[in-house]
C-alpha cells in the first residue's frame, strides 16, 4: 500500500474528510473523500476538484460564516460548529461535527463523522433529560400534595373558633373553682392548637412563596443589619417583661450596606423566629444581642444569647429540621420556627446553623449572599 | 422560490422535533427522543398566492448541558419560541431565548407556541398570563403535534408575516 492509499485509509477509518478552503465557499477535497462524505454528497460532487460544501449542507453553509472569520483572523485552534444531523439518500441519518482550523499555512477544513461518540452522547443526555424531566413531575406532585395538606389544616381551624366562642360564653356563667380550672385548661388547648395551625399554615405558605423571584436588585433587597434593629425594637417589652435585655452589636456600623439577597418581611420574620428561640432560653439579666458581620459576597447575621447553651448530646443541624424542638421544658411549641428560617434562607441561596458560645450561650446564625454578588 | 429559514426555539422537551415531524411528515411518536445536535428540514408552502420553502431549523432544547449557540440563528427569517403547556417555566424560558437572540441578531419575526394543548387539563399556563402576553403584542398559537392542531395554523402564520417584511 503506498503513502496516498495509507492515507486515505485512515481517512476511512477516522471517518474524516479533509478540505481546502479556495473562496468564497468554495472547497478543494484533500485525498479520496470518505464513504459517509460519498453517501451525502453523492458519489460525482465528492470527487469533483472543486466543491460549494454548504450548496446540499445548509448547516455547514451556515458554519462557514464562522469559519471565514476564523480563518481571517488567522487564530490558534479551531473553530468548531457543534454536531448536526444530515440525511443521506436513502433517509439514513449521520451525525456530522466540522471544523475549521489553519495547518501548513492553509485553511483547512475538517468534517468528521464521529456516529459513535455521537449515539453515546444521546444515550447519555436521553438519561439526563428524562431524569430531569421525573424530577420536574415529581416536583410538581409533592406541591399539589402540600397543597392540599395546607386546605386541610387550614379547614382544622375552623371549629376551634366555635369551640373558643363557647368556652367564653361558658366562662360567664358562674361555676366551681374546680370546673373554672377545667375550662382554662380547655381554653390554653385551643389555643395551643391555633397557634401550632397559624404556624403550620405560615410555614406552607412561605414554601409556596419561596418559589416567586426574590429580589436580588440591590436597591430594593433588603438591609439585613436594619431588619436587626427592627427585630430589637420590636422584642424590647418582651425581654423587658422577662428581665433580660435585647440589644445590637456594638460593632454593628448601619451606616454601611448590608444589602442581601432575600425579601424584607420574610428576613424580619427568620429574625423573628431566632429571637423567639433566645427568648425562651435567656435567663433573667442576660442580654440577646444580635448582629452583622461582612464575609466578603455574602453577609452574616447573628442572633447571641447567654443561656445555658446547645446540649452537647444534640444534632445542631437537626433543630432546622419540621418538627424538630428542642430539649426541655422551655423548647418551641411546634417546632416550625427554625424550619422556616432554614428553607427560607436556603431559598436564598444561604446557610443556617448554631453552634455554642464561650464562656456562655450559644449563636444562632444565618449567611446570605449580598445582593447581586 | 423564495426561501425562509425557520428557527424552533424553546426548553427541551416542550415538542420542537414533534412540531417539525407532524408539519414535514405527518407523523408524531410519544415517546420523547432528546435532539442533541441540530436537524435541517425543509417544507414548501403556499401562502397568500406565493410558494416559500421554509428550511426549519430544529435546534436542541437548552438546558444546563447544552448550551445554544447564537450563531445557529444566523440569517433566520423567523422563530417559533416553543413552550410545553404542562411546564409553566418552559414559557420563561422561550421568552428569554427570543430576548438573547435580539440582541445577538436583532428583532426577527415570532410566534408563541403553546404546545401540548391535548394535555389541557394539566395545563400550568392561565389564560390571564396568555392575555397578558397578547396584550404586549405578541402572537400566539396553541398547538399539539399529537393531535395536529394548530400546527399548521403557526407555520402558515409565521410564513405569511416572514413574507409580508
Amino acid at each position: 500500500m503506498n503513502d496516498d492509499s495509507m492515507y486515505s485509509a485512515v481517512l476511512e477509518e477516522q471517518r474524516l474528510a479533509l478540505f481546502e478552503y479556495l473562496s468564497d465557499g468554495v472547497f478543494r477535497p484533500i485525498g479520496k473523500p470518505p464513504a459517509f462524505c460519498r453517501e451525502i454528497l453523492g458519489d460525482d460532487a465528492a470527487h469533483a476538484e472543486q466543491i460549494r460544501l454548504g450548496d446540499s449542507m445548509p448547516f455547514l453553509d451556515n458554519f462557514i460564516a464562522d469559519a471565514e472569520e476564523f480563518w481571517n483572523a488567522e487564530s490558534a485552534g479551531r473553530a468548531e460548529s457543534g454536531a448536526w444531523v444530515e440525511k443521506t439518500a436513502d433517509g439514513r441519518e449521520l451525525a456530522l461535527e466540522a471544523s475549521a482550523a489553519w495547518l501548513a499555512g492553509r485553511k483547512i477544513l475538517l468534517l468528521q463523522n464521529p456516529q459513535q461518540r455521537y449515539d453515546e452522547r444521546v444515550q447519555v443526555l436521553q438519561t439526563a433529560r428524562d431524569s430531569l424531566l421525573e424530577h420536574e413531575k415529581l416536583l410538581r406532585e409533592i406541591q399539589k400534595k402540600e397543597i392540599l395538606l395546607h386546605c386541610i389544616v387550614h379547614d382544622l381551624s375552623q371549629p376551634l373558633t366555635a369551640i373558643r366562642g363557647s368556652l367564653s360564653l361558658l366562662k360567664l356563667q358562674s361555676m366551681g373553682p374546680e370546673f373554672k380550672k377545667v375550662m382554662e385548661i380547655a381554653e390554653r388547648q385551643a389555643e395551643r392548637q391555633e397557634t401550632m395551625i397559624r404556624g403550620i399554615l405560615q410555614a406552607f405558605s412561605a414554601e409556596l412563596a419561596a418559589q416567586q423571584v426574590i429580589t436580588n436588585d440591590p436597591s430594593k433587597a433588603p438591609d439585613i443589619a436594619r431588619c436587626a434593629q427592627k427585630a430589637v425594637e420590636a422584642f424590647q417589652n418582651a425581654f423587658k417583661e422577662r428581665g433580660a435585655r435585647i440589644a445590637l452589636s456594638p460593632e454593628l456600623d448601619l451606616t454601611r450596606p448590608w444589602r442581601v439577597s432575600g425579601e424584607e418581611s420574610r428576613a424580619l420574620r427568620i429574625f423573628g423566629n431566632l429571637v423567639e428561640n433566645a427568648l425562651r432560653h435567656c435567663p433573667a439579666g442576660s442580654t440577646v444581642t444580635l448582629g452583622t458581620i461582612d464575609d466578603g459576597d455574602f453577609v452574616i447575621s447573628f442572633v447571641d444569647d447567654e443561656g445555658p447553651g446547645l446540649p452537647e448530646d444534640l444534632n445542631a443541624a437537626r433543630l432546622f429540621d419540621l418538627f424538630a424542638k428542642g430539649k426541655g421544658e422551655r423548647a418551641g411549641k411546634a417546632g416550625l420556627g427554625l424550619y422556616f428560617c432554614k428553607m427560607t434562607v436556603e431559598r436564598w441561596g444561604g446557610t443556617i446553623g448554631c453552634e455554642n458560645r464561650a464562656p456562655v450561650g450559644a449563636r444562632f446564625w444565618f449567611r446570605l449572599p449580598r445582593a447581586s454578588s | 422560490m423564495i426561501q425562509k429559514k425557520v428557527c424552533m426555539l424553546g426548553s427541551f422537551s416542550v415538542g420542537k422535533t414533534s412540531l417539525v415531524r407532524r408539519f414535514v411528515e405527518t407523523i408524531f411518536t410519544d415517546a420523547y427522543l432528546t435532539t442533541v445536535g441540530v436537524k435541517i428540514d425543509k417544507k414548501q408552502l403556499r401562502v397568500d398566492d406565493q410558494d416559500v420553502m421554509l428550511m426549519l431549523w430544529d435546534l436542541y432544547g437548552e438546558d444546563e448541558f447544552q448550551k445554544m449557540r447564537m450563531s445557529y440563528l444566523r440569517g433566520a427569517s423567523g422563530f417559533l419560541l416553543v413552550a410545553d403547556g404542562t411546564r409553566r417555566a418552559t414559557l420563561d424560558k422561550a421568552l428569554a431565548l427570543k430576548t438573547e437572540a435580539d440582541k445577538a441578531l436583532g428583532p426577527v419575526h415570532s410566534v408563541i407556541v403553546l404546545n401540548k394543548c391535548d394535555l389541557i387539563d394539566k395545563w400550568e399556563i392561565d389564560a390571564e398570563k396568555e392575555k397578558e402576553l397578547c396584550g404586549s403584542g405578541w402572537n400566539i398559537v396553541r398547538t399539539s403535534a399529537k393531535t395536529g392542531q394548530g400546527v399548521e395554523e403557526v407555520f402558515t402564520q409565521l410564513a405569511r408575516a416572514m413574507l409580508a417584511k
